[in-house]
């Protein structure tokens, strides 16, 4: 009888154990909604059409290296399209389901980025309802980061070191995790300009532990161990030497972070305040982390306040590093608030579980490119998107279609346009002339301070002038002065207008 | 509890006139602490127009409830809200001149960071830390706000009320009797009044949040002590001269876009300037104390601690309340880092002590407003800040034919409604005061941008600019000797009234 009892326990058993656990709905619940959020999210045209243009032109002819698209400077004026393995990962996402496939692929990267997260969360705490509320929180601090671009591509990347790093200072894998790092490298030098940051993570690391063990802390790393990082920290070096401008790309993100335009005019590279909801949720997770490191039961490592007080800062000087610091900082929190002694209970799969992690996964599945136009959506909701008919409920309102499809049919001139609208123009217009685009560190501080002006219609008369304007695609919400000053100019006339955006010919 | 025996073995030693090493400590720091006052020279911003308000209280024995100094906004309604600060600083104006209101600036900053530095002592036993952390934690990030006006006259109201409300909290003392005392004085001084309230506030919560966790009743968690004294504080508020009122304005200035949105220093801090850095080094620093401190803190310094923070991250001008809460917090916590105090801790010679006290007296002297114009250069030795256009006020009052409509830099209206006080001004510090429009107009106009449409539309007949913020103006001006003729010129005014003149 004991035998039959014990043999019919083990299917029942081998069943549940693959379905989840009670437990891991705490943190799989958290997960799909970070996973809604990221897909509900409109693309911007900000920063995605120009990549997709140069992920073709990378396909078709190889990697550019000179402005091509702008008039305002020379045709030729070398630029630096250090992300070209990100925009040519876009645009063979392109070639397979058309517009959708670039937002699918942001999709998820997003999901797997904050699975890492939750996994890394897990991995400090050992439990998964602590690691669900690291997942929520570093979603709601990244709301400002969801838009599809190459920087999506480096999501992954980041929280891999994130993960090998910490489990190897932890001790709870071998140095062979650490031969993950520099192939890793590769990809992620050639996909996004954030490479450094996986550089920053391996020094952080290499300085922390070096510290641990001439302080001889508990758990400290022997020499080995040490050297096999600074090895590791080296090698990924090196790594970040194959890319097709070498050792230059150093100096490319070094002109970036000193790029005046950049660093003045760019919202997402200005710091965060409380006047933003972003800055709101960024601020206030920092506050609940504060507390935590105060009341928490356990206490982080010397290399982890490094790690935690150099991205803080660095989330401090931009909003843009905030995605970054979310990522790094809430498995700290999950760590920080968990028991002592708290280990990963075994626990029975269960029915009821298995059913609610299927619907979770259905309702991720449903907001998915192919399936999101399906559903009854709001209207305010759908309001929010631009009109393409590949792609509805994607690319967000204010992408000029409708206004590049007139300039498609009526070419010419020398337009001044707004700064979002002119990335989509290069990717829609055939031969694209623009008088500037998101390229920021392409245009001189000078031309930028003229663009600004321009739309706020200062002198306008005088830059018109000057830079022999005829054409003017401007958006309502950006550019009001302009487009009111235009308005009442005898001068200018409308050639095309919709909701967003109005285009103004001169009359000669 | 904590101890008291420090600060009593200090002031029993310092009646035996035998310094201690200790009592250098806190006299260096209280000396410290007044050299900042009395070395900055007081910038025009936000001094000269509460100083003639002051004046014109003192003359006309009533509270101006309209504005008196501006042609753009003559007798709209103005709240005054820190009227008694402002007779206070005219008052002792007409007593002592500047020098006087440098000396009493001086004075409030060391009572107020007195009273914090006896706080932190009181709770951790520790002279020479708690005065380390003061003079490179602390005091480097409150100097931004240290300007002469009325907020700073009610540092020490804040002080107070958190030093009454630690006392009781922790059982040193009771004296809840006090805050609607000083209650009634803050609210005739300063709009920040509101804060003695947060402050009442989160030590209510904190304070039944420990009780409900230790006795497990959430009804007898209520402290109704401190609940009879913070409604008597309420009640206090109505002793101003506009009762309930008031709290209306406090709330239209909190609501004001024009203060929010255009006034420096309520903008939030970022790392981007010098003094958002230090703001956000200390919480870093803060941080980095609470991870290692080898006990926990204190639930309701926690909760002071995250409130103040949340307030200092909305604007610049909160910063320097959350140094007066964020102290106690840092040096009871660094306090657990350290080896225990030891009662025989080295003392230093008292003849050693006693010659760097005297050498810290000669410091103070130095720095008096009496003497430091005659020996220190013109930087920290100066009375008034560089900007302040005295000269440029002198050489507009000499003028044949006074314009009557003048455009200026901001600053200048603060001190052109005292120094010249029949000339009505475009502009002043009073941002809650002018439209939006206005300020709008006032920037572009500065900026050179719109000119001719902007001085038809105020029929400005006269300018007065600083080159610093408004060279593309003067340039316009310069370019047109048929329109605008200069008056007056030095470093860094320049005074044009129309050519035809």
């Amino acid at each position: 009888m004991a035998m039959n009892t014990t043999n019919a326990a083990l299917p029942q058993q081998t069943s549940r154990a693959l379905l989840p656990t009670l437990a891991h709905l705490y943190g799989l619940t958290p997960l799909a909604v970070v996973a809604a959020l990221i897909a509900l999210a409109p693309t911007d045209p900000h920063d995605f059409w120009w990549h997709l243009r140069i992920g073709q032109i990378v396909a078709e002819a190889g990697i550019p290296r000179t402005n091509m698209f702008a008039w305002t400077v020379p045709t030729n004026q070398p630029f630096v399209y250090a992300a070209w393995l990100g925009d040519w990962l876009f645009y063979q996402m392109y070639l397979l389901a058309g517009l959708q496939g670039p937002v699918l692929a942001r999709n998820l990267l997003g999901i797997l980025a904050f699975a890492l997260v939750l996994l890394d969360a897990w991995r400090r705490s050992g439990a998964w309802r602590l690691a669900g509320l690291a997942v929520f929180l570093a979603g709601a601090m990244a709301i400002n980061n969801l838009t599809t671009r190459p920087q999506n591509w480096a999501w992954a990347p980041f929280m891999a070191y994130v993960i090998i790093l910490g489990a190897y200072a932890a001790r709870q894998v071998g140095w062979r995790a650490l031969l993950a790092l520099p192939p890793l490298m590769v990809f992620w030098v050639n996909a996004h300009g954030s490479f450094v940051l996986g550089l920053a993570l391996l020094a952080l690391y290499c300085v922390g532990e070096a510290m641990r063990m001439l302080l001889r802390q508990p758990d400290a790393p022997d020499l080995r161990r040490l050297a096999a990082l600074g090895a590791t920290a080296i090698a990924t070096l090196a790594a970040t030497g194959v890319n097709p401008i070498g050792v230059d790309i150093f100096g490319y993100v070094l002109k970036l972070l000193t790029d005046p335009p950049s660093q003045g005019l760019v919202n997402e590279w200005q710091p965060p305040t409380v006047r933003s909801l972003a800055g709101q949720a960024f601020f206030l997770a920092t506050l609940l982390l504060i507390a935590a490191l105060a009341l928490g039961r356990r206490r982080l490592s010397l290399t982890d306040t490094l790690l935690l007080c150099a991205f803080l800062w660095l989330a401090w000087s931009g909003m843009r590093y905030v995605v970054w610091f979310g990522m790094l900082a809430m498995p700290m929190l999950a760590q920080c608030l968990a028991r002592p002694s708290s280990r990963p209970v075994p626990q029975r799969g269960d029915l009821f579980a298995g059913v609610v992690a299927v619907a979770l996964v259905a309702g991720v599945s449903a907001l998915q490119p192919p399936l999101k136009p399906l559903l009854a959506l709001p209207a305010p909701y759908r309001a929010l998107f631009a009109d393409l008919p590949d792609a509805p409920l994607l690319y967000s309102a204010d992408t000029p279609v409708g206004a590049a499809a007139y300039l498609r049919d009526h070419p010419g001139g020398r337009l001044f346009n707004d700064m979002a609208y002119g990335s989509y123009l290069i990717w829609s217009l055939p031969e694209p002339q623009v008088f500037v685009d998101t390229r920021v560190e392409l245009y001189p501080l000078a031309l930028w301070e003229d663009y600004l002006a321009l739309g706020e219609a200062r002198d306008y008369a005088t830059l018109i002038e000057r830079y022999g304007i005829d054409r003017a695609l401007l958006s309502r919400s950006r550019q009001a002065p302009l487009v009111a000053a235009l308005a009442n100019d005898s001068g200018w006339i409308v050639e095309y207008e919709d909701r967003f955006s109005i285009l103004y010919r001169r009359e000669r | 509890m904590p101890s008291t025996s420090t600060l009593e073995s200090v002031s029993e030693r310092q009646t035996r006139l035998r310094p201690t090493l200790d009592q250098v400590y806190i006299i260096a720091a209280l000396t410290l602490i007044a050299l900042r006052p009395l070395l900055t020279p007081i910038p025009p911003h936000d001094f000269w127009w509460h100083m003639a308000t002051g004046r014109v209280i003192l003359e006309t024995g009533t509270i101006p409830q309209v504005d008196l100094f501006s042609y753009t906004r003559t007798g709209e309604p103005f709240f005054n809200q820190g009227w008694l600060a402002q007779l206070l600083m005219a008052l002792l104006h007409q007593i002592g001149g500047l020098p006087l209101i440098i000396i009493v600036q001086a004075l409030v900053l060391t009572l107020a960071y007195g009273l914090l530095l006896r706080l932190c002592i009181l709770r951790t036993n520790r002279v020479r830390m708690c005065a380390a952390i003061l003079l490179l934690a602390t005091l480097p990030l409150s100097f931004d706000n240290w300007t002469v006006r009325p907020q700073t006259y009610v540092f020490p109201l804040f002080a107070g009320f958190l030093t009454v409300l630690t006392e009781y909290r922790l059982g040193m003392s009771r004296r809840l009797w006090l805050l609607p005392l000083l209650m009634a004085l803050w609210v005739n001084m300063h709009g920040s009044f509101v804060l003695g309230f947060a402050l009442i506030g989160v030590v209510f919560v904190g304070e039944a949040i420990r009780r409900w966790r230790e006795q497990g009743i959430p009804a007898k968690s209520l402290d109704t002590s401190l609940i009879a004294w913070g409604a008597a504080a309420a009640l206090a508020t109505l002793f101003n001269p506009r009762s309930v009122e008031v709290l209306g304005y406090v709330t239209n200035l909190l609501g004001s876009s024009q203060v929010t949105d255009l006034v420096t220093e309520w903008s939030p801090p970022t790392i981007r300037d010098i003094n958002g850095a230090i703001f956000f080094l200390f919480v870093i620093v803060t941080a980095i104390v609470l991870i290692y401190a080898r006990s926990r803190p204190d639930l309701t310094d926690l909760l002071l601690f995250g409130a103040f923070l949340w307030l200092a991250l909305g604007a610049t001008r909160n910063i320097v309340w959350l140094g007066f809460v964020a102290t106690p917090l840092l040096a009871t916590q660094a306090a657990t880092l350290l080896p225990p105090a030891s009662p025989r801790r080295f003392q230093g010679v008292p003849t050693m002590n006693a010659a760097l006290i005297g050498l810290l007296a000669i410091l103070l002297l130095i720095g008096s407003p009496w003497v430091k114009p005659a020996l220190l250069p013109p930087e920290v030795g100066a009375l008034l800040a560089k900007g302040t256009p005295v000269a440029a006020t002198q050489a507009l009052q000499k003028l044949p034919q006074r314009p009557q409509r003048l455009f200026h830099a901001m600053s200048y209206g603060s001190y052109l409604i005292w120094a010249a006080p029949e000339q009505q001004v475009f502009i002043d510090p009073r941002i809650e005061l002018y439209p939006h429009d206005q300020w709008r107009d006032y920037i572009l106009l500065g900026q050179g941008v719109d000119v001719e449409t902007l001085l038809a539309k105020y029929a400005i007949d006269g300018m007065m600019l600083s080159i610093e913020e408004q060279k593309p103006l003067l340039e316009y001006a310069r370019a047109r000797p048929d329109q605008w003729r200069e008056a007056y010129a030095d470093a860094e005014t320049v005074v044009l009234v129309q050519a035809r003149w």
